[in-house]
């Protein structure tokens, strides 16, 4: 029998390519050693083929057994896997392409660091007086935090600005980003003042929101028109959403309920 | 080399997994069914729980969708949803305060076939057997026509009662536009709804006239 | 070899490839000559049987395999002993001590 011949019989039982080949490989390198044993010993080439895959035995017996312990599957697994692979790499560059604009409204605002600065608008803000309530309040599945509050003041207009995060790690659902979720409500403070966009309420003290999204965070910014400084309240109640709900920001104790 | 396969295999899988998961985000991550979408909306609102109590599906088919209107209720709300074909951008969810004093009205937003707008009367009481709405559209200038007073015979849809408002010669289309893309109880026009029992007998009366 | 007979011998095989292999590591080709020479020729393994127990070996993780190329640019499968091929080896040791003191029982006593 030719040394082909041979080998194509004992690896055809491997049902995954690229196993039949690196059987076959490492067979036939055997065959090789046995061929040039052959030939050293003064046999003709035809001759030492022969005898090599004479030696080798039963090929059909041999593929038989490897057959057995060469299962295909995880090679089949292996190759679709790859090209899910590929797949899903193609379908994510494709929608980056065309989406690059709707990633860049995801943004986080700019929380004032010095003693003064500019809104987008150019206005120049002094911020008179800064807090950092810690604490943590979950409503419905965001927990809420407050990493900032300030007093600003602007010309002849006090503010208090208000900043709240609403985090999650379900980033199919973040906190909605309408500034509604704010606005939608009446404000209150420790003073008894209320505050609330003119379209829901006249009546009271002036309520503006701000939001941005990021994947897991939410972003709000309330600002509270306050008549002076003197009127800075010790807690603003913030009703969040429309299920009733609201987040209390101490500034006194510097604490968020 | 099995083992090789098994790895390299179950590593392509979990970046192919997590490559999806990217693209999913991006895609400004789809639901499948109209409930799921319905609820994720109620809960990034902070709405609460809620017993959804009306779904209709219009006819007519808008961008690559047919039209499904929901109606669903919580303890202070009322939600109405609309949800239709791209629902990227063709899903939204409206709250509505509920009426603490009986029954509330709230209107479905969309178009509706035949150039009609929806209205569902929800938590109506227990008996009632018919309901009637009356609306008096006030005198408009920006095109609008006449003032004029319309009744709409509601129609029982398990729960909920629903009343269709129709284009009609005294009744222009821009009204019924306008019906149909109202979303705060402000913007209702004014209307009466009454509710009858089995023998005609007036259950409960709800309007938002002073 | 034919069919899958559960003989002492088909286990002692693998056995005394591992001890082998104890040693270094080797190829198929190298196996089967070390094989002969070190049992004065008593043992002369057929491949058809070696490779089925190689492969079984590696996929039971007794073995671990490197492919390399000789100089003269063949590919040659290099197989080595494991943690596992060690245990495995001595559990098999034990069974053949087992076996050939009651042999050596049972023929002295004939």
């Amino acid at each position: 029998m030719n040394a082909e011949h041979w080998l194509y019989l004992a690896t055809t039982e491997i049902r995954f390519p690229p196993d039949q080949k690196a059987v076959r490989r490492e067979l036939e390198s055997h065959l090789e050693d046995k061929k040039a044993a052959y030939l050293a010993q003064g046999r003709t080439l035809f001759e030492a083929e022969k005898a090599a895959t004479e030696d080798m035995g039963d090929p059909e017996e041999l593929a038989k057994e490897l057959g057995r312990i060469h299962r295909p599957w995880w090679g089949y697994i292996w190759r679709a896997s790859k090209v899910l692979l590929i797949l899903a790499i193609i379908m994510t560059a494709v929608e980056l392409w065309t989406n690059k604009d709707d990633l860049s409204r995801l943004s986080r605002p700019e929380l004032p660091a010095g003693e003064t600065y500019r809104t987008e608008n150019g206005q120049e803000r002094t911020v008179l007086e800064r807090w950092r309530p810690t604490g943590a309040k979950r409503l419905g599945g965001y927990r809420f935090t407050s990493p900032m509050a300030w007093l600003e003041q602007t010309e002849t207009w006090y503010y208090l600005v208000v900043c709240l995060r609403a985090d999650t790690w379900r980033f199919w659902e973040p906190c909605s980003d309408s500034p509604w979720m704010i606005l939608n409500n009446v404000v209150s403070d420790s003073q008894g003042a209320e505050y609330a966009w003119p379209e829901v309420r006249q009546d009271c003290g002036y309520l503006s929101c701000e939001t941005w999204r990021e994947p897991f965070t939410t972003w709000y910014l309330a600002s509270l028109n306050l008549p002076g400084p003197e009127a800075v309240p010790e807690w603003v109640d913030i009703p969040i959403g429309y299920g009733g709900a609201s987040v209390r920001v101490n500034l006194e104790r510097e604490v968020l309920a | 080399m099995e083992r090789r396969h098994r790895l390299r295999a179950v590593r392509n899988l979990i970046a192919a997994a997590l490559l999806l998961a990217v693209f999913w985000w991006l895609y400004s991550c789809p639901l499948p069914t109209r409930e799921m979408r319905l609820r994720r909306s109620e809960r990034q609102l902070l709405v609460g729980e809620s017993d959804i109590v009306f779904s209709y599906e219009s006819g007519i088919r808008v961008e690559r969708g047919s039209l499904v209107m929901l109606v669903s209720v919580g303890e202070r709300t009322v939600q109405t949803c609309s949800d239709y074909g791209d629902t990227r951008v063709n899903h939204r969810l409206e709250v509505w305060p509920k009426n603490p004093a009986g029954a509330t009205l709230v209107a479905l937003y969309g178009e509706i076939e035949g150039l009609t707008a929806g209205l569902v009367a929800v938590e109506p009481p227990a008996s009632a057997e018919r309901a009637v709405l009356t609306i008096y559209w006030p005198f408009d200038i920006w095109f609008d026509g006449e003032e004029v007073v319309v009744t709409a015979e509601g129609e029982r849809k398990g729960e909920v009662f629903l009343f269709w408002m129709e284009t009609t010669e005294d009744v222009p289309y821009n009204k019924i536009l306008r019906l149909s893309r109202t979303t705060r109880v402000s913007d209702l026009p004014p209307y009466t709804l009454e509710f009858f029992s089995g023998d005609g007998a007036l259950l409960e009366t709800v309007t938002n006239m002073a | 070899m034919a069919g899958r007979e559960k003989t002492p011998l088909s286990g002692s095989t693998s056995m005394l490839v591992l001890a082998l292999l104890k040693e270094r590591e080797m190829y198929g080709y190298e196996i089967i000559e070390e094989l002969e020479r070190r049992s004065n020729h008593v043992f002369k393994l057929k491949e058809g049987t070696l490779y089925p127990i190689l492969h079984a070996l590696e996929k039971e993780r007794c073995l671990a395999a490197r492919d390399a190329k000789t100089p003269g640019g063949r590919l040659r499968r290099y197989y080595r002993i494991t943690e596992k091929g060690l245990r495995v080896l001595e559990e098999k040791k034990e069974e053949w001590r087992g076996f050939s003191d009651a042999v050596t029982a049972i023929l002295a006593g004939a």
